[in-house]
C-alpha cells in the first residue's frame, strides 16, 4: 500500500510547512480517519529504528576509547588512549602502531588459521598468516606476521591495535599487524515455525528448520549470553516475545525474533479414561450405549485378532447404541471386543465390550 | 587536528554527521571531568565509562530530536548534569549511600523517557534492526538517516548520494519512508519493543 501523498503531508506537517487552515484540516483528519492516524503513528515510530541504529553506531565509536586514562600504573594505557584518540580523529580504518608489550590479551581460541605465506624481498623475508579468534564473541580477524632480515634477525617490532582482545601473546616470530572484526557477509538463514501457548500453560513451541548458508556446524543461542544449544526445537515457551540466535561456526549470527501467541485451547473434558471393562450385552435385544461426550464421533470396534468389525460415524441420539452387529449387520460371535471412540477436541476413549449369547 | 572553538561547532559536527570527530572531541574534552566526578565519589572506571557513554548518547538523542538549543545550552553542562543524575540514580539503586543530595536547578530538560528508549539499545536489538532495515536497501537507509536526523538539505543529500537533483532526492525520500513504514509494520517484535520501551 503506497501513501506517498500522505507521507508528504505528514512530512510537511512536521516541518511546519502547513498553513493555519491546512493544519486544522490535518488535525481533523487525524481525529476522524483511523488509517491516517495509524500512518501518522507508524511514520514517527518507524524512525526510531533508524535512531536506535544511529545511537548504536555512536556507542560503538565510544567503545574505541580507553576509559582508564590517567589511572595509576596506566602509563602504557595512557599511551594507548592517546594513540586511539588520534586514530579516531584521523579516519576509520587508520592504522595505529604500538609495541606488543602494550597489548592486553585475554583467553580466547583460534578457530581458523589460514596457510602461512612468505614474501621474500632483497633484504628480508616476511611470513604472514591470517587467523580468526573467537571465544563466543564476534570473531576477530588478525593478520600475524614476522619479518626477518637475511641474517634471520627480526626487524619488525610494531603491531597494529584495533580494540583487540585475543588469546595468546604472539610468539616472537609472530606479530599482529592488523586486526579487524570479522565481517559476516553471509549470515546463516533458517525458517522458524511457532506454535502458540495456551494461557497459563507455557507450552509454546519454536522449531528452527531449513538452516542453510554460511559455515556449519550451527548452534542456537537462546539469549545473548546463554547456552549454545544443538537442538532446534524448543518447547515449554510462555506467550510473548522470545529471541533466538542462529550462530554459525564463525560466530556469524542471525537473530530470530519470535512471538509466541496466546491461543485459546480446548480443554479436555474431565472424563474417565479407564477402560470400560466387562460390559455385558445379552443378545438379542440388549444394546450397548456408546459413551459419546459430544454430538458426534467415530467408533471403531475390533475383535481379539485385530480385525475391524465396525467403523462408523456415531451421532448422539441417532445411532449411539450398538446392538452387537458388524459392518454387514451380522451378529458378532460371543467374546471380548475392543473399541476406540474418537471425538474432535477430546482424547480418544478406549475399552472392551464382552458379548454373551 | 583543527582546534574546535566551541560547543556550537561540536553540535554542528554532530548535525552534519561527523560522528568520529565529534565523539573524539567529546571524549577528550569532557570524559576527564566526568571521570573525576565519579571517581571522587567512589565510582569505578567502569562506572565512569558507562555513565559518560550514556550521557553522550543522550546528547546525541537531543541533537537528533532537535531539542538541544545551539545557543542556549552548553555541552559540558549538559554532560555533567546527566552524569551526576545518573550517578545519584545508580547510588540510590545500589543502596550504597543514603542520598539526600540533589542536583541544583535543572538547567536542562532531561526526560526519563530517554532512559527507557536507551534501554532498548543492545547488540541484539541492533542486529534485529539491521536485519529489518537491510530490506529497504543501503541507499534508502542512508537517505533517511541523513534527512531525518541531520540538518543536511535535500540538495546536499542529493549531491552526497548521487541523485540527479533535489526533487529526485525528495521523491526518493518519500518512497524510502514508505518502505521503512512497511517493514516496521511487518515486524511485530520491534513494534512491541519500541512501544514497550524496554528490552526483555
Amino acid at each position: 500500500m503506497n501513501n506517498y501523498k500522505d507521507i508528504e503531508l505528514i512530512e510537511n506537517f512536521r516541518s511546519g510547512m502547513l498553513n493555519e487552515q491546512e493544519q486544522i484540516t490535518f488535525n481533523e483528519r487525524l481525529n476522524s480517519d483511523s488509517n491516517f492516524k495509524e500512518l501518522y503513528d507508524d511514520f514517527f515510530e518507524s524512525e526510531k529504528l533508524l535512531q536506535l541504529k544511529e545511537l548504536w553506531a555512536v556507542k560503538e565509536e565510544l567503545n574505541k576509547f580507553d576509559y582508564s586514562i590517567g589511572e595509576e600504573n596506566g602509563g602504557s594505557k595512557g599511551k594507548l588512549w592517546w594513540g586511539l584518540s588520534v586514530v579516531a580523529l584521523i579516519s576509520a580504518g587508520s592504522i595505529y602502531f604500538m609495541t606488543a608489550k602494550d597489548n592486553k590479551y585475554v583467553n580466547s581460541e583460534i578457530i581458523q588459521k589460514k596457510k602461512d605465506s612468505e614474501v621474500k624481498t632483497e633484504n628480508s623475508s616476511k611470513t604472514q598468516a591470517e587467523v580468526l579468534f573467537s571465544k563466543r564473541k564476534p570473531v576477530l580477524k588478525a593478520t600475524l606476521s614476522a619479518e626477518k632480515d637475511n641474517r634471520g634477525k627480526e626487524i619488525q617490532d610494531t603491531v597494529t591495535f584495533y580494540d583487540l582482545k585475543i588469546a595468546e601473546e604472539p610468539q616472537l616470530s609472530e606479530k599482529i599487524i592488523s586486526v579487524e572484526e570479522y565481517k559476516c557477509d553471509e549470515p546463516p538463514k533458517a525458517d522458524v515455525i511457532t506454535k502458540g501457548s495456551c494461557p497459563d500453560e507455557n507450552n509454546g513451541v519454536v522449531i528452527i528448520k531449513s538452516i542453510k548458508g554460511s559455515y556449519a556446524p550451527y548452534h542456537i543461542l537462546t539469549d545473548s549470553v546463554g547456552k549454545y544449544h544443538n537442538k532446534t526445537e524448543f518447547r515449554g515457551l510462555k506467550p510473548g516475545r522470545h529471541l533466538f540466535y542462529l550462530v554459525d561456526n564463525r560466530e556469524c549470527r542471525t537473530s530470530l525474533p519470535v512471538i509466541i501467541d496466546k491461543i485459546e485451547c480446548v480443554k479436555d473434558e474431565m472424563v474417565s479414561h479407564k477402560p470400560i471393562q466387562n460390559y455385558l450385552i445379552y443378545l438379542p435385544g440388549q444394546l450397548w450405549k456408546v459413551p459419546l461426550t459430544g454430538k458426534r464421533g467415530i467408533l471403531e470396534i475390533l475383535d481379539q485378532r485385530g480385525n475391524v468389525i465396525l467403523n462408523q460415524e456415531i451421532l448422539k441420539d441417532e445411532n449411539d447404541e450398538w446392538a452387537g452387529l458388524d459392518v454387514y449387520s451380522r451378529e458378532v460371535d460371543p467374546g471380548v471386543y475392543f473399541y476406540m471412540l474418537k471425538e474432535e477436541g477430546l482424547k480418544d476413549k478406549t475399552g472392551t465390550i464382552t458379548v454373551f449369547k | 587536528m583543527p582546534e574546535i572553538a566551541n560547543d556550537i561547532d561540536i553540535i554542528q559536527l554532530i548535525r552534519t554527521d561527523k560522528r568520529e570527530q565529534s565523539i573524539a572531541i567529546l571524549y577528550n574534552r569532557y570524559y576527564p571531568k566526568v571521570k573525576a566526578y565519579i571517581r571522587s565519589r567512589g565510582g569505578s572506571i567502569d562506572d565512569a565509562k558507562d555513565i559518560f557513554q550514556d550521557a553522550v548518547l543522550k546528547l546525541y538523542l537531543k541533537v537528533m530530536e532537535n531539542k538541544l538549543n545551539e545557543s542556549g545550552n552548553n555541552i559540558g553542562g549538559f554532560l555533567m548534569q546527566v552524569s551526576q543524575n545518573a550517578w545519584i540514580d545508580k547510588v540510590r539503586k545500589d543502596k550504597r549511600l543514603n542520598f539526600t543530595d540533589s542536583i541544583g536547578d535543572a538547567e536542562f530538560e532531561l526526560s526519563s523517557n530517554d532512559n527507557g528508549f536507551l534501554s532498548i539499545l543492545s547488540r541484539e536489538n541492533n542486529q534485529i534492526i539491521e536485519d529489518v532495515l537491510s530490506s529497504i536497501g543501503e541507499k534508502c537507509k542512508e537517505l533517511l538517516r541523513l534527512s531525518i536526523f541531520y540538518s543536511l538539505s535535500m540538495k546536499e543529500i542529493a549531491a552526497r548520494l548521487g541523485f540527479s537533483g533535489e526533487e529526485s532526492a525528495k521523491t526518493q525520500h518519500y518512497k524510502c519512508k514508505q518502505k521503512l513504514i512497511n517493514v516496521y509494520r511487518e515486524n511485530h517484535y520491534l513494534k512491541d519493543v519500541l512501544r514497550g520501551g524496554n528490552n526483555e
